[in-house]
């Protein structure tokens, strides 16, 4: 079965091979943000100040870190899922034997695959040009923990747009809505500002988009390691069992209503 | 001049048809603008001042830069975005034929004054910046308009030149993102900046300059001479570049008939 999903993916990975110029522009909108906020890092910390248990290199490394996750955190879905509804092509999907949801997800990372491996290298770039000013881990294990927290992110990311997108079954449309909220989420995922130097912290650090940045970034500074990464882990994985299954009832219940023209 | 009033009605009317759109497109930006008021404020309880630039500078400097991205939104960016596909269809006849001005043609007819309010949270900014400090104006305020028209014709005639490679280059899009991008850097103090970077931003690609010098002339932290010196002088040069190109441009161009 899961073979189906593959074959979607590596469908979308074919696609964008097709635009592969497109992707490699891409790589400007990991690597300008986080050097024009480099420089205001430096002018405010350059004489070894720190805010809120952040000094220079810490905060340097957590926008470079924090704009890679988040740019490439699929927040509002596919857009598509959403028209389908709207225009009736989601009865092609409906009749198929497939999960809606997974099938979308794993589409999705096909389509974006191109695009995180082009960040990557622009996340290296920008790591080069201010490499006097980057925390680089040694140990394997935090490039491993950090990313494997990003793609719960992603997950998370992804089940919330998904099930926005699902509103469509209710509003005549609801792309407004997402990228409304793409902005919000955005900020709550801390590409911004750290997340524990805002006030009313404790609200931002419980909802789910601090997995799609801020925590991974964490991880990456080694400002979050042992029992709490347990901890975060733990919660990251009820907050994606908690959308993922939101977003099967979401449907569920919004298929009922969908009504589309032909035989 | 009645030309280009009906031209405006026109897109008045047309965006009235898409009224959500462009409300939730205001919000999301007004989201962002929170968010790097956030940002702000956060720097701001650690530190006084940022290179001269207190918090109450910095507001007038991104209520500045909200302005001018929104104004320059509102009326050029359509028509310049739109000439790289007319060039590559073939279709620049259409506009060269008219018995109008064929730049300001471009330029103006995707003018889209409905979205003035869109601008709004910015002159808000401004005017709270400005309050912050307790600063009056006076004539400075005179002299800041003509530096924010100055920054906005500046900022349209750069970007004007990227969509004039489209005589050469088959794609040129993503250079408007580029461009687009590194207006990231317009959002900070242009004091900030130093090096190779500083001299990059403030003559190739003029970014930095785009909002500091108009907030330095208002909240008086530079002489608005010397300002808009630079600024007459940038836009002397960005203008001839513009000329030389499109004149070029129109001599390798191939229509379709």
């Amino acid at each position: 079965m899961i073979r189906l999903y593959l074959e979607g993916a590596k469908c979308e990975i074919k696609r964008m091979l097709q635009y592969k110029a497109n992707s490699l522009f891409y790589l400007t909108v990991v690597l300008i943000p986080p050097l024009a906020l480099f420089f205001l890092w430096k002018t405010i910390l350059s004489h070894g100040g720190s805010i809120g248990g952040y000094n220079l290199s810490d905060m340097v490394t957590y926008f470079i870190v924090t704009q890679f996750f988040v740019m490439n955190t699929p927040y509002s879905a596919w857009i598509e899922i959403g028209e389908s509804i709207k225009d009736g092509s989601l009865s092609l999907w409906l009749t198929k034997p497939v999960n809606h949801y997974l099938l979308y997800l794993f589409r999705l990372i096909g389509s974006w695959i191109l695009q995180w491996i082009f960040g990557i290298a622009g996340v290296i770039v920008v790591s080069i040009i201010l490499k006097d000013y980057v925390v680089i881990p040694k140990e394997a294990s935090t490039y491993f923990l950090s990313i494997l927290f990003w793609m719960g992110g992603i997950v998370i990311g992804f089940s919330y747009g998904y099930i926005l997108n699902l509103l469509s079954f209710w509003f005549e449309r609801s792309t407004y809505i997402i990228y409304f909220s793409e902005g919000i989420v955005a900020l709550l995922s801390g590409m911004l500002i750290p997340l524990d130097l805002l006030p009313a912290k404790s609200l931002w650090l419980f909802l789910p988009f601090k997995f799609c940045g801020y925590v991974p970034a964490q991880i990456f500074l080694r400002k979050i390691s042992g029992l709490d990464i347990v901890f975060e882990f733990v919660s990251m994985a009820i907050w994606i069992f908690v959308l993922v299954s939101l977003s099967h009832l979401v449907f569920k219940i919004g298929s009922r209503r969908f009504t589309a023209s032909g035989g | 001049m009645r030309f280009i009033k009906s031209l405006f009605k026109l897109r008045l009317k047309m965006d009235l048809a898409f009224r959500v759109d462009v409300f939730f497109n205001f919000f999301t930006q007004l989201v962002y603008l929170i968010g790097i008021l956030l940002l702000f404020r956060v720097i701001y309880l650690n530190v006084s001042e940022i290179g001269g630039f207190t918090l109450g500078d910095v507001y007038v400097l991104l209520g500045t830069y909200f302005i001018l991205i929104e104004v320059y939104n509102m009326t050029f960016r359509g028509g310049i975005l739109s000439l790289p596909e007319t060039v590559k269809g073939g279709n620049l006849e259409i506009y060269l034929l008219k018995p109008v001005n064929t730049i300001a043609f471009i330029l103006l007819k995707r003018v889209n004054i409905g979205r003035v309010w869109r601008a709004l949270p910015g002159f808000i900014l401004l005017i709270y910046g400005l309050k912050m400090n307790d600063i009056h104006t006076g004539m400075n305020l005179v002299y800041y308009i003509i530096s924010l028209i100055l920054s906005l014709i500046i900022y349209t005639v750069s970007n004007f030149c990227i969509s004039l490679l489209s005589f050469w280059f088959y794609e040129v899009n993503n250079m408007f993102y580029i461009y687009d991008d590194l207006m990231e850097f317009a959002k900070y103090p242009d004091v900030i900046y130093s090096g190779i970077i500083r001299k990059v931003f403030m003559t190739i690609i003029p970014v930095i300059i785009f909002s500091s010098f108009p907030a330095r002339i208002l909240i008086g932290l530079s002489s608005f001479q010397e300002i808009l010196i630079y600024q007459a002088i940038l836009l002397l040069v960005f203008s001839g570049i513009s000329l030389i190109l499109w004149q070029r441009g129109l001599v390798k161009y191939q229509g379709r008939g």
